[in-house]
């Protein structure tokens, strides 16, 4: 028994409906529970002049419904493939690019590591009004900058508009087209991702280093910094070394800055023991505040570190960064003189005057929903709606990979929720993305039997075409498996994915490909 | 064969034999040779008549494949059958028809309007043929051979009447191969309303005896036996333990000549308990020993504290096939629980079921079943529901877990009841009465 399904198409702009004047049958449907719809074949049957222009259809939003009118599966066309006789005509959106990247690094004639740089991004701004912005960031090595810039042009201007390739038929056959679609989901991977935010850290290498703890004069140790979005902030890092067996405890703090020096003070990290301060080797150590503290946007804060008091022969000693690398240009370190109760800059060896920073990692965490949600609508081009969750997982927000929005959200969700879920996500029809939380397994809420029909648990019949993708089913076939006898030894079956073939009314349940 | 329809129960078209109409002649049918349960079959139609009759005939056949490809995506409610009676005033005999359609013999468009046609039905069908339902007569304590229903109690014990199941006897199937089962179970239980109702067949050739499924607390080796009037059999076990670790709390002896009747089957035990436990990481798990010798370990189920009875993972006994040339060895059911928290651990033992998985079926309720409603499963037609008298209304209340449930001819076949209660209680008292039918099965015509 085969069920009856229809094809329509939106013009790329939203702006209304497209009729190819060609008949269309939906051929496979995929969809996913990372992501809703996922793939879908379309195949085309009429005259070859009508079949070569589904090539315009490209990025044409397409719809898949029933006979009630029910959707069955959206998204948008990815790739064209016309069959003549004996040749074969696709054109795709699979190698577009209008937006290229090249980051790239530089040798020294000395054959050394010089740098590492990334171009301006080039845009042609035609094919994104057309398409979408669709960008890459290429990766190459021994490039100087005039090359690299050579490189992104001329890779733009190649890839800017729908890549097309000619080939010939294995035999001659029928003449029709085959529509290759993809859920919008997908489009979260056209755009990269970069958050500079919410992780604050200078690695040095130095030089430099300075005693504390040690002296009234050199009583506490500080750097500021200045968040560019509101973050929360959770850990502080400083590379430290113990002089002889100080028995105090450290703390770390939070102030806010008044006159370029630590102000008031905001909030106070957990006590780190000094025993767990190596005395041979410097060593980072974590200080954390139990509760993670609220930055603002744009305000500078200081971080300062309280050795637990003052003695001359057991005290601490920092690593600082005379080569003043931290990135942020006008904050620095400095030390507190309890004698004269005011703040220094710390002091410089290699260049004296100037204003050393710590050596230190300020780690900032957020909850990975609310990340998800930063990353999606980073990457949104075509959702009418994001509609995130709350996962109880906090993680910093910090991103400089060079991935794109997608591979970002898709390992966040699959570090999942602090009920040990996964975080999926759909689109529905009206192109809003949600995500939300993997069901409960003990709350399987659909049977398949053994004819392979899928039923809720109020033995409703679900249309084969519409599988219940990202939840939780069980056999109904046998009563071998009952609730909630059997949830350790036949757990229930998570359908991540499935993909369903009108022609023979055949839906195969597999598991999605990343997992 | 004096007669062939094709139709359903709500209205019927003879197309071979006795009380044929015009245009209908005759039909020619070879059932194809199949071993397997489902065949690709066809049947041959003879058609003389008034074009106008034809039309209408063709019409009517058309209707019966689309009312097929309907009731296939639930939107008519009765099966398309082919209908068959060997002999004049004989039993009717059924096959459920399956993506039919037509095919024309080569001149058919041009005898259409000349007055003749031949047609060809194909279809998938079932590998046989089924009757019209027949009452069983079933046994219990509470009477024999009963017609029009019996009572049930939700347990089985030594007091009068006390019966979780009935027997049927192997002369009231007539069957030459396994028949469907129709059953009829209305609650008649003041108070209270039933949520899911487990069911198991047991067949045996001889065997017509309850006891060996029923493990009473008395014989359990282990714990302390307590007086309760409320109790199965007014008795029940206080398993207590201390450790741990995975701790042996005794065990039921299955004894030879049992084991024996048990014949390889499986079963699910379904052990019952007189209070219920307050520990939310109580895990249970059943080890089939002779002596120290384990000879099967199940694995370990979760004994949820908001659950008055546990069900352990299907267990075949004996687990492993014997010669059978003599008795078997007698086994040991044991139990094993495990608690990670330290302390003394409770749990009361009233009696344990071995629901036998011949074939069977659980009913886990979304609606629940008061006092008159009916379970009404029907394993012709693959339906259940709860039929509502007082109102006339019909409605789907559960979600049926199994296969269909199946009577096999000339043995004692056995079906079991288990009823639990909103609560998750099986309620020990509660009543029932049941009606059984079944449907003769042949292969052969």
């Amino acid at each position: 028994m085969t069920h009856a399904l229809f094809v329509s198409f939106l013009r790329r702009d939203f702006s209304g409906p497209f009729l190819p004047a060609v008949r269309l049958a939906p051929e496979r449907l995929s969809w996913s529970a990372f992501g809703g719809p996922d793939q879908s074949i379309i195949l085309a049957h009429g005259q070859i002049e009508n079949l070569l222009e589904l090539t315009s259809t490209l990025r044409f939003p397409v719809h898949i419904h029933d006979h009630q009118n029910t959707p069955v599966w959206w998204g948008f066309v990815d790739e064209v493939i016309i069959f003549l006789e004996d040749v074969q005509v696709k054109v795709s959106l699979v190698n577009l690019y209008n937006r290229v990247t090249i980051q790239y690094s530089f040798i020294s004639p000395d054959n050394k590591l010089a740098d590492q740089l990334e171009t301006a991004p080039i845009n042609n701004p035609q094919s994104q009004s057309e398409f979408g912005i669709k960008e890459t960031m290429i990766h190459e090595t021994d490039l100087d900058e005039n090359f690299a810039n050579a490189l992104r042009d001329t890779f733009l201007s190649l890839h800017a508009w729908p890549f097309s390739e000619l080939s010939q038929r294995s035999k001659p056959g029928e003449v029709y087209a085959q529509l290759h679609c993809s859920g919008w989901f997908k489009t979260l991977a056209w755009r990269n991702y970069k958050n500079l935010e919410g992780f604050y850290a200078n690695y040095g290498p130095g030089p430099g280093v300075f005693a504390f703890g040690d002296a009234n004069t050199h009583r506490y140790v500080g750097q500021s910094f200045q968040p560019g979005a509101n973050v929360n902030l959770k850990y502080v890092y400083f590379r430290l070394r113990a002089e002889a067996s100080p028995s105090t405890s450290l703390t770390a703090r939070l102030h806010s800055q008044s006159s370029g020096y630590p102000g008031s003070l905001l909030a106070t990290s957990s006590a780190v023991p000094a025993s767990q301060v190596n005395g041979s080797k410097y060593a980072w150590i974590r200080f954390t505040f139990s509760t993670p503290v609220a930055l603002s946007s744009g305000t500078v804060y200081w971080i300062t570190l309280n050795p637990g008091g003052v003695n001359a022969s057991n005290y601490f000693y920092i690593k600082t960064d005379e080569n003043m690398e931290f990135s942020q240009l006008w904050r620095h370190g400095a030390y507190f003189n309890q004698s004269t109760g005011a703040w220094y800059p710390l002091p410089s060896e290699t260049a004296p005057g100037t204003k050393p920073d710590l050596v230190f990692r300020f780690v900032c965490l957020s909850d990975t929903g609310l990340q998800i949600a930063t990353i999606a609508s980073a990457g949104d081009q075509f959702f009418e709606k994001i509609l995130g969750l709350t996962t109880g997982i906090q993680t910093s927000p910090f991103r400089n990979n060079g991935y794109d929005c997608l591979k970002e959200i898709e390992a966040l969700m699959k570090a999942g929720t602090s009920n040990k879920r996964w975080v999926l996500a759909t689109v529905t029809s009206e192109r809003f993305l949600k995500f939300y939380e993997q069901p409960d397994p003990d709350e399987a809420d659909v049977y398949i039997d053994s004819k392979s029909r899928f039923f809720t648990k109020h033995q409703v019949q679900l249309p084969s075409y519409l599988p219940p993708v990202g939840r939780y089913a069980r056999l109904a076939a046998t009563t071998r498996v009952s609730l909630p006898w059997d949830r350790n030894r036949i757990p229930a079956c998570f359908i991540e994915s499935a993909a369903y073939f009108p022609t023979v009314d055949k839906l195969i349940i597999a598991k999605h490909s990343s997992s | 064969m004096n007669q062939i329809s094709v139709g359903d129960t709500s209205a019927w078209t003879v197309i071979h034999g006795a009380s044929v109409a015009a245009p209908f002649l005759r039909a020619a049918y070879a059932p194809s040779p199949c071993a397997g349960d489902l065949v690709e079959d066809q049947i041959d139609l003879f058609l003389e008549g008034t074009p106008s009759q034809l039309t209408t005939a063709l019409s009517l056949l058309e209707k019966t494949i689309s009312r097929s490809q309907l009731h296939a995506q639930g939107g008519y409610p009765y099966f398309q059958m082919l209908r068959f009676q060997p002999e004049s005033d004989g039993t009717y005999y059924y096959c459920p028809i399956n993506n039919p359609y037509l095919t024309f013999n080569a001149s058919g468009y041009k005898t259409h309007h000349t007055g003749s046609l031949q047609v060809t039905l194909h279809f998938t069908r079932p590998n046989w043929f089924d009757s019209d339902p027949i009452e069983l007569p079933l046994t219990n304590r509470n009477g024999e051979d009963v017609t029009g229903g019996i009572a049930l109690f939700n347990h089985t014990d030594a007091h009068a009447g006390h019966d979780s199941s009935v027997l049927i006897k192997p002369d009231h199937i007539e069957s030459a191969l396994p028949a469907p089962l129709r059953f009829e179970l209305e609650n008649t239980h003041p108070t209270g309303e039933v949520q899911d109702i487990f069911t198991g067949l047991y067949h045996h050739p001889t065997n017509d005896e309850h006891d060996i499924f029923f493990c009473q607390s008395p014989e359990f080796m282990g714990g302390s036996l307590l007086y309760s009037p409320d109790a199965i059999n007014e008795y029940y076990r206080r398993l207590i333990w201390s450790s741990t670790s995975w701790t042996d709390l005794g065990s039921w002896t299955l004894i030879n000549t049992h084991v024996r009747l048990f014949s390889g089957r499986t079963f699910r035990p379904i052990l019952h308990l007189y209070n219920s436990h307050l520990y939310n990481d109580l895990y249970l798990k059943i080890k089939l020993l002779k002596g120290s010798l384990v000879l099967w370990e199940g694995e370990a189920i979760y004994a949820d504290p908001s659950y008055q009875y546990l069900i352990f993972p299907p267990v075949r006994i004996p687990p492993v096939s014997l010669l059978n040339e003599n008795l078997p060895h007698h086994i040991d059911f044991a139990f094993f629980a495990q608690r990670h928290t330290s302390g003394t651990h409770q749990i009361d033992v009233d009696n344990l079921l071995l629901l036998p998985l011949d074939t069977s079926a659980s009913f886990l309720g979304f609606f629940t079943l008061m006092e008159e409603a009916v379970l009404v499963d029907d394993s012709f037609f693959g339906k259940h529901n709860i039929r509502y008298p007082t109102l006339g209304s019909e409605a789907v209340g559960h979600l049926r877990q199994g296969g269909p449930l199946l009577l096999y001819p000339v043995e004692y076949n056995r079906l079991f009841f288990v009823q639990t209660n909103t609560s998750h209680q099986v309620d020990i008292l509660r009543t029932s009465t049941l009606k059984a039918y079944y449907r003769k099965r042949v292969r052969l015509l």
